[in-house]
C-alpha cells in the first residue's frame, strides 16, 4: 500500500502557485524528494502534514485523508524540520522527552524511549547538555531523535544533512538507511543529489511546484544503452563525418567530447572504427549514466526560468 | 551542487549503522494515548521551566507567607470575638479600622460581622496581589509564545497531535497557574487554614460561599492577565519587548485613568472613563464577586462605617465589559497568530 497518495494537489499563496496539481504515489521505503530550493518540497510536506491547507485536490498519508484525519496522521508520522526548531531552555533529554509527551506517550515510555533514541542518534554523551549549546550536526541528530521518539511509521526529513560536516553527513545518511531497513518509511527532502542517490530507493524530482519525474534511483542511474560520450584528441570534422556515415547521431560537441547516440545497443564497434579511420587519438567511450542528474538539472533550469518569469512580471 | 562529501561509488545499503555505538533502530511496541491530554504536557513543561526562576520562587514563598499572615489575622480576629471590651480587643479594633478601613468600634459581637470582615480582608489582599500578578506575569508570560517563535519551535508542536487550540490552552494554563500561586492559592490557603484555626465546622458554614467567590475572583484574574500577555507574546519573537509592552499597557492605562479622574466629574468617572485601568477593573469586579457591598449592608453597621472599604464607584457592568473585551481580544489575537504560524510551520 502506498504511504503517500496525492491526487491533483494544489497549493496557492495568493497569486503564487506553490504546488501545481501534484499527482503521485509513494511506496514504502526510503523515497527522495529532490529539487532545488523553492521547488515546492517544503510546501508539499507542510500540506501532507496538514499544517497548510491544500488549495485543491486530495491526498492521503498512511491511508488517512489529510483534510479530515490530521490527528491520526500526526500520531503516525515524524517530522524533522529544516530549521533548528529547538525549544528554549531544554536539555537534549528534555527536548526529546517533551516531543514524546506531545505525541501522546506516557511519562515512563517517553523517558525510556528518549534515552533509546538519543543513543541511536549518538547523542548519548551530550544528552544532559542544553540543546542550544549543541553543534549544528548534534542539533540535526537531536531533531531526528524527536521525530523518532514515538516510533512513527513514516518520517519526513527536511534537508537532514544541512550544515553537517562530511563525517556527520555520512553518519546521518547511514541512520536513514537503517531506518528504512527497520521498516520505517522515509521521505527525504533534499536539494543534494548525492544524498538522495546514496540512500533512496525511489526518487521524486520536483521543480517549479510540479513533479518532473518519479522512479527507482537504480533504474534512473542505469547506463544508457545507446547514449555515449566519446572523448578523442584530434579528428575534427572528419571524425564527425565518419560517425555520421555509420548512422551515429551527434548530439553535442564540446572541446574534444562528443555526445553521440548509437544506431542500436551494442554497436560501440562502429564508433571505434570511425575513430581509427580518422587517425584521432581515442581517449574513452563512456555510457551516459545519470538521468537523475539530468532531471535535477532540468528542475534547476525550470526553477531558473520560473524565477526569471516572475522577475519580468 | 554537492560538496562531494559522500561518495557515489559507496552505497550505504549494506553497511552497519554509523552512530558510534553500532546500535540499530528498534521499533517501539507501545501505544500512544488519545492526545486529549496533550495540553497537560505543555502545562507541565511550562511550569517546570517557570519554577526554575529564583524570582518566581521568591514571589511564591512571599505569597505563602502572606497567606500565613492572613491565617494569623483571622485567628486574632477570632480572639477578638470572645474578648470584647478588653484593652487588647480595643487595640485590635483599631487595627481592623486601619487595615480594613471599617469602623467596628460600635459592634457588640464581632462574630456577627465575621463574614463581611473576612470578605473585606480578601479585598484588601486583592489590591496588594495585583502587584504580585503584574510582576509574576512579567516574569512568566513574555517568553511563552515569543520564545517558540524565536527558536522556530512551532513545527515541532504542530507535527505532533497538537492543535492551535491545544497549544493556546496549554500556554494560557501556564500563566494561570503562576498567577494563581500569588492570588488564588494563597487566598484559599488563608481561607481554609483560617477557618480551621477560627472555629472549624461552625465557621465553615459562614465561609463556604466566600471560598467560591475567592475561586471566581482568582480565575478571573488568571483569565484576563493570561489572555493579554499571550496576545502580546504572540506578536513578537523578542520577549523583552513583550515584557515592556505588558508593563507599559498596565501603567499607561492606570495613569490615563488617574488623569481623567482629576479632569472629569465623579459622575463621569462612574462610566467608561473610570474603566481604563485594567487593575482597577479587576478590583471592581472582584469587589462585586466578593459581595463586599451586600455583606456590609446586611450588617448592623451604619453605612459610613464601611464606606471606605468599597473600592470604586464604577459600575461593575462597565468594568466587566472592559475586562471581557480585553480577554476576548487577547485570546483572538493570540489564536489567530498561532493558527497563522502553525500553517506556515513547515515552510518557515
Amino acid at each position: 500500500m502506498a504511504v503517500i497518495v496525492c491526487d491533483n494537489l494544489f497549493k496557492r499563496y495568493g497569486r503564487l502557485v506553490a504546488l501545481q496539481g501534484i499527482t503521485t504515489s509513494m511506496e514504502p521505503g526510503v523515497v527522495g524528494l529532490l529539487g532545488p530550493n523553492g521547488a515546492g518540497k517544503s510546501t508539499l510536506i507542510s500540506v501532507l502534514l496538514g499544517q497548510a491547507p491544500a488549495s485543491g485536490g486530495r491526498a492521503s498519508v498512511l491511508g488517512h485523508d489529510i483534510r479530515r484525519e490530521q490527528r491520526a496522521i500526526r500520531r503516525r508520522i515524524g517530522f524533522m524540520p529544516e530549521d533548528d526548531c529547538l525549544i528554549a531552555n531544554l536539555t537534549g533529554t528534555g527536548y526529546v522527552y517533551y516531543a514524546g509527551r506531545l505525541a501522546g506517550m506516557s511519562h515512563g515510555d517517553a523517558m525510556q524511549r528518549t534515552h533509546e533514541v538519543l543513543d541511536y542518534v549518538a547523542l548519548g554523551e551530550a544528552r544532559y547538555r542544553p540543546a542550544e549549546q549543541y553543534s549544528t550536526g548534534m542539533k540535526q541528530r537531536l531533531k531526528m531523535a524527536q521525530a523518532l521518539v514515538h516510533d512513527p511509521d513514516l518520517i519526513f526529513l527536511d534537508e537532514p544533512t544541512n550544515g553537517m560536516d562530511p563525517q556527520g553527513r555520512q553518519s546521518m545518511l547511514s541512520l536513514i538507511v537503517d531506518l528504512g531497513r527497520a521498516g520505517v518509511s522515509v521521505l527525504l527532502s533534499s536539494h543534494l543529489l548525492p544524498d538522495v542517490e546514496k540512500v533512496c530507493e525511489r526518487v521524486v524530482i520536483m521543480g517549479g511546484g510540479e513533479i518532473l519525474k518519479t522512479g527507482r534511483v537504480e533504474e534512473m542511474n542505469k547506463p544508457h544503452p545507446t547514449l555515449y560520450s566519446l572523448e578523442t584528441e584530434g579528428g575534427g570534422e572528419e571524425l564527425v563525418r565518419g560517425l555520421t556515415e555509420r548512422r551515429v547521431a551527434i548530439l553535442n560537441r564540446n572541446d574534444g567530447i562528443i555526445e553521440i547516440e548509437l544506431p542500436a545497443a551494442g554497436t560501440q564497434a562502429v564508433v571505434l572504427e570511425a575513430v581509427r579511420k580518422t587517425g584521432a587519438h581515442f581517449r574513452g567511450l563512456y555510457p551516459k549514466r545519470s538521468s537523475l542528474e539530468e532531471m535535477f538539472m532540468a528542475a534547476l533550469r525550470r526553477q531558473g526560468s520560473e524565477a526569471a518569469k516572475a522577475a519580468v512580471a | 551542487m554537492s560538496d562531494g562529501a559522500v561518495s557515489l561509488s559507496a552505497p550505504l545499503s549494506g553497511q552497519t549503522v554509523d552512530n558510534g555505538n553500532g546500535c540499530r533502530y528498534r521499533r517501539w511496541p507501545g501505544s500512544l494515548a488519545s492526545g486529549r491530554w496533550t495540553w497537560l504536557s505543555i502545562v507541565r513543561a511550562g511550569i517546570r521551566q517557570g519554577m526554575r526562576s529564583k524570582f518566581v520562587q521568591l514571589m511564591i514563598v512571599l505569597s505563602g507567607l502572606m497567606a500565613l499572615g492572613g491565617v494569623v489575622v483571622f485567628y486574632v480576629l477570632s480572639l477578638l470575638e470572645v474578648a470584647v471590651g478588653t484593652p487588647q480587643a480595643r487595640a485590635l479594633q483599631e487595627f481592623v479600622q486601619a487595615f480594613l478601613h471599617v469602623d467596628v468600634r460600635g459592634v457588640e459581637r464581632l462574630s456577627e460581622i465575621r463574614e463581611p470582615l473576612w470578605r473585606s480582608y480578601f479585598m484588601v489582599m486583592a489590591r496588594g496581589q495585583l502587584f504580585s500578578v503584574l510582576f509574576m506575569v512579567t516574569m512568566i508570560g513574555p517568553g511563552l509564545v515569543s520564545r517558540d517563535l524565536r527558536t522556530r519551535a512551532l513545527p515541532i508542536y504542530f507535527a505532533k497531535p497538537v492543535t492551535p487550540l491545544t497549544y493556546l490552552t496549554g500556554k494560557w494554563l501556564i500563566v494561570a497557574f503562576f498567577v494563581a500561586t500569588v492570588t488564588l492559592f494563597p487566598n484559599l490557603l488563608t481561607l481554609i487554614a483560617g477557618t480551621i484555626v477560627t472555629g472549624g465546622l461552625a465557621t465553615w458554614t459562614q465561609t463556604l460561599g466566600l471560598g467560591i467567590d475567592v475561586c471566581a475572583a482568582g480565575m478571573m484574574t488568571c483569565l484576563v492577565s493570561g489572555a493579554i500577555i499571550l496576545a502580546l507574546s504572540s506578536i513578537t519573537s523578542d520577549h523583552r519587548y513583550v515584557a515592556t509592552g505588558w508593563l507599559a499597557v498596565c501603567a499607561m492605562l492606570a495613569i490615563a485613568q488617574a488623569i481623567l479622574g482629576e479632569a472629569l466629574s465623579a459622575e463621569a468617572m462612574r462610566g467608561w472613563p473610570g474603566c481604563l485601568s485594567i487593575g482597577e477593573d479587576v478590583l471592581v469586579v472582584s469587589e462585586w464577586l466578593f459581595g463586599i457591598r451586600e455583606a456590609w449592608q446586611g450588617s448592623q453597621l451604619p453605612t459610613g462605617a464601611f464606606q471606605d472599604v468599597l473600592v470604586s464607584p464604577v459600575r461593575v457592568g462597565y468594568a466587566a465589559t472592559v475586562l471581557g473585551g480585553w480577554t476576548a481580544a487577547g485570546l483572538f489575537v493570540c489564536f489567530r497568530r498561532i493558527v497563522k504560524f502553525s500553517r506556515a510551520a513547515a515552510s518557515v
